[in-house]
């Protein structure tokens, strides 16, 4: 595809819009809208994770406002079964007195899927996402049905240390091209919200971006150059994530279970390239893949017992592998 | 737009990184330069090392010389200087278009506007200072300064090394001088071919050795040696005809007295005893005149003087064939040249080979300065022969006045020779009398040999004032009572062995003293020691010299050598016995 500057304006211009028009919603997490941007203008999935309050639902529901897509809802409840999600066969009376199964989409069908507090349904029905999530597909008996373009699951979970939470399994997990973590607003932006959410209606939010200029997005940033060096060091970042691997770092060896999938390198690489163009460059620099680095990375490695009982996260442990590529 | 543009905006930046690189190449090397250098000041408080400025000196100039010169090839290669400008704040741009050179597309093109944008823009001398290293700078300071004190502190060490480079500074001096000589010799046509080939063998390697020398003994060892090699190659062969003859003759009766006569070297005494051994071969048989006729061939056979073989031949030729009339004349023609011969034995060589002889003492004489101005720096009083070069030229002057005088024979002349060239040093007479002994056949080559022994009798009696006690019995260590100064000692002659001639295979025993007490008992006697009591002792056999316990001294020469040489550094030694020690053990070589 040949990309002219004309088209990276527009990209900048479709990220400037919708972040501007979700901010008409959203007070302050600038940064969390935008790593949502990268993902979605990514075509990955993102789960946002944090206690109940913080906006998490309110910024996916937003999203699909500003963005004219399709968007439903889903939410992730313990006795919510796969069929809720995907859809199932009816069966439905013809004229002739006869009967014919009938397929009723899920509302998994649709381009935008919040999957609210995805963590407090059954492992069965969190892996009933996993074909869509990956594939952009569902299959229900012996049918496959394609899913409307773009598509992306926003989901949603509390922390796993609450009640009525199930962990997500790890392939699910893996899937997610990002995890964010939902900061608490700091005391200016908490007034701010409490003053907006109290005082008056919301402001009305328009649809400034289409389906079309996503997928074209998604186009235009896989064409931006990466150096070897560079791609280089996206690559170390996951294999310093194995505890196994040669190229461990020290911190890795000692916490981690086990490292992060190649999925994790692809995630650093194309969310880093988008992140390039948002900040106005035709090239992906180190800044970019460390900035991409913890939500890409975050939930794909898993720590031992002698990390969760010291209390690491994995953000420590990429910091600390940032930290000691850097030196070499 | 290309790469090329790019190449040539980061221009300022590589020279920037280029200085830097210089500057902490320079001040690393001034660090380290400091660090050799107190090493060496250090060392040089304990030890005694040489031209320790000069080696400062040398150090620093060194090491900076060669960081300067590194520092030439210090500069950043491209891809380095890409690298650093990308982390000043270009983020990656200048290797991302570095990489796609070789790329060509709308998004490569406009990546490369863009890196050279953000390059036009970047200010590299705010973001890439130019460090000079002060820390390092300081340090080598510091270093220089302790260098500097250390170099001023006053050590024995200190004193023994100045000693030294003087030592060195005169050999180096020395070394000029004779390397000039050794060219004027080259250049010189009054030499033979021959000699002029070995003499500058012999130079070369002589200035070979002083350049490799370490030390004064290095240095003198050379000298001597060289010395000793050149006195070889003077030249004597009609001397040396006149000694074989006379050792033929003196094994026939018929011939016995010219024998004598011709050893004492008188050349009266060889016309009368050539008139008497006319009478002699008159009255002998055929069976006498025969053999004595074989002895005159093998006679000729081995001289190299033609007149003389000439002579010879036509003698047993003709007591051969049994004509006495013409081996009378024969025996007169060899009577008049015998002693024109025995005249000139001195003078008689040939014009080259006077000037070959000139030469060579004249190289003798710079080798005798030479080594008296070494030993004069190192401090040695050194009774260096200042008249072998006088006693060799005069040799052939006041010598052949002495024989022609015919007035105690040749020893006498030597002697009277010596005497005239020493101005009244009684050391160094002493010491051109051992030469010219050993010279003849060097210091007991021929003792035991009652002719030769009255001849060095005569010669002691004549020239040394007795100091040989040789004297008339012909001991054949004579000359052990040379003077004290230092000997050259050309008699190196073991075992009634001619001096100078290669490595000798027969080798004298030496008693071996760890062997001491193999069949001895021994004896322990207690007491307390006072002015009473009594005494006891035991008998016990005498100490084993029997030949299990001698070795010869070539098993041992080594062994002796490294021991006298360690010697002369750690032992308390006048001075003036050291290169007596070491002349010794060159000679033997």
């Amino acid at each position: 595809m040949e990309v002219n500057e004309k088209d990276i304006k527009n990209v900048i211009d479709a990220a400037t819009r919708i972040e501007k028009e979700v901010a008409k919603h959203m007070v302050g997490q600038k940064d969390l809208i935008r790593q949502v941007l990268i993902s979605i203008f990514a075509g990955g999935n993102v789960l946002l994770e944090g206690v109940p309050g913080l906006g998490k639902t309110r910024l996916v529901k937003t999203l699909g406002k500003v963005m004219d897509l399709q968007f439903s809802r889903i939410q992730f409840t313990p006795d919510l079964m796969p069929a809720d999600v995907v859809g199932t066969n009816i069966i439905t009376k013809s004229d002739d007195k006869g009967g014919n199964f009938k397929f009723q989409s899920g509302p998994i069908f649709s381009n935008i899927v919040l999957a609210d507090e995805i963590n407090r349904a059954t492992p069965k029905t969190q892996s009933a996402l996993l074909e869509a999530m990956q594939e952009k597909t569902v299959t229900v008996g012996n049918t496959t049905y394609t899913l409307p373009q773009p598509f992306f699951v926003l989901a949603t979970q509390n922390p796993i240390e609450m009640e009525g939470t199930y962990p997500l399994p790890e392939a699910q997990m893996d899937r997610f091209l990002f995890k964010l973590n939902v900061p608490f607003p700091s005391l200016g932006e908490l007034v701010d919200i409490v003053s907006m959410t109290t005082s008056k209606e919301d402001a009305e939010l328009e649809r400034v971006a289409t389906g079309e200029e996503i997928l074209s997005i998604r186009n235009i940033t896989r064409e931006i150059p990466i150096a070897k060096p560079v791609l280089e060091y996206a690559i170390k970042l996951v294999l310093a994530t194995h505890p196994t691997s040669e190229h461990c770092a020290e911190v890795a060896k000692k916490y981690v279970r086990f490292g992060s999938s190649p999925r994790g390198a692809q995630a650093i690489v194309s969310t880093a390239k988008i992140r390039a163009v948002l900040e106005g460059r035709y090239n992906v620099a180190f800044e970019d893949i460390k900035y991409v680095a913890y939500p890409a990375l975050r939930h794909r490695f898993f720590l031992n017992f002698e990390g969760m009982s010291e209390g690491i996260t994995t953000d420590k442990v990429i910091s600390e592998i940032i930290a000691d590529i850097d030196k070499q | 737009m290309d790469i090329k543009d790019i190449f040539k905006a980061i221009r300022p930046l590589k020279r920037r990184i280029h200085l830097n690189n210089a500057f902490t190449c320079w001040t690393y090397a001034f660090v380290i330069a400091g660090a050799l250098s107190l090493l060496l000041s250090s060392a040089a408080l304990l030890f005694p090392i040489t031209f320790v400025k000069e080696k400062l000196i040398g150090i620093y100039l060194g090491v900076i010389l060669l960081s300067l010169l590194v520092s030439i090839f210090l500069g950043p290669k491209s891809i380095k200087t890409i690298q650093i400008a990308d982390s000043l704040g270009l983020k990656e741009r200048l290797i991302t278009a570095y990489q796609l050179q070789n790329e060509e597309g709308t998004i490569i093109q406009m990546q490369r506007e863009d890196a050279l944008k953000a390059l036009s823009k970047a200010d590299f001398r705010t973001l890439y200072s130019i460090r000079v290293p002060i820390l390092k700078i300081c340090i080598g300071t510091a270093l220089l300064l302790v260098v500097f004190v250390t170099s001023l502190i006053p050590t024995i060490a200190k004193e023994r090394a100045e000693i030294n480079e003087n030592i060195i500074n005169e050999t180096k001096k020395q070394v000029e001088k004779l390397d000039k000589k050794s060219k004027e010799i080259k250049k010189s046509s009054a030499i033979s071919d021959k000699k002029l080939e070995e003499i500058n063998k012999e130079m070369d390697e002589l200035l070979k050795d002083l350049n490799s020398s370490k030390n004064e003994e290095d240095a003198l060892k050379a000298l001597s040696k060289a010395r000793h090699e050149l006195d070889k190659l003077k030249n004597s062969t009609i001397r040396e005809d006149l000694q074989k003859i006379s050792e033929k003759l003196s094994d026939n009766t018929l011939s016995k007295d010219l024998g004598e006569a011709l050893k004492q070297g008188d050349s009266d005494k060889v016309e009368k005893a050539i008139e008497e051994m006319k009478e002699k071969l008159e009255n002998a048989d055929k069976e006498e005149l025969k053999d004595f006729a074989e002895q005159l061939e093998e006679a000729a056979g081995e001289i190299t003087d033609n007149e003389l073989k000439e002579d010879l031949t036509a003698l047993s030729d003709s007591l051969k064939s049994g004509d006495m009339n013409s081996a009378a004349n024969n025996l007169q023609a060899l009577s008049t040249n015998l002693s024109k011969s025995i005249e000139n034995s001195t003078q008689n060589l040939s014009t080259l080979q006077q000037s070959e002889n000139m030469t060579i003492d004249q190289l003798m004489e710079m080798l005798n300065s030479s080594k008296y101005a070494i030993s004069k720096q190192a401090g040695i009083n050194l009774n260096v022969s200042q008249s072998s070069g006088q006693q060799s030229s005069s040799q052939n002057g006041s010598a052949q006045q002495g024989a022609q005088a015919g007035s105690g024979g040749q020893s006498g002349n030597q002697t009277g020779n010596s005497q005239s060239s020493q101005s009244g040093q009684s050391g160094q007479a002493s010491e051109s009398g051992s030469n010219e002994q050993g010279s003849q056949g060097g210091q007991g080559s021929q003792g035991g040999q009652g002719s030769q022994g009255s001849q060095q009798g005569q010669s002691g009696q004549g020239g040394m004032g007795g100091q040989m006690p040789g004297g008339g019995g012909g001991a054949g260590d004579g000359s052990t009572n040379n003077d004290a100064g230092y000997n050259e000692g050309e008699s190196s002659g073991f075992g009634g062995k001619r001096p100078g001639s290669g490595k000798e295979e027969e080798h004298a025993a030496i008693y071996a003293p760890n062997r001491l007490g193999g069949d001895s008992q021994s004896s322990q006697v207690s007491g307390t020691k006072n002015n009473s009591g009594q005494s006891q002792w035991n008998d016990v056999k005498s100490i084993p010299f029997g030949e299990n316990i001698k070795v010869p001294y070539s098993e041992v020469y080594s062994e002796y050598k490294d021991e006298a040489m360690s010697g002369l550094n750690e032992a308390q030694i006048p001075s003036g016995m050291k290169d007596m020690v070491r002349d010794y053990f060159t000679t033997l070589e």
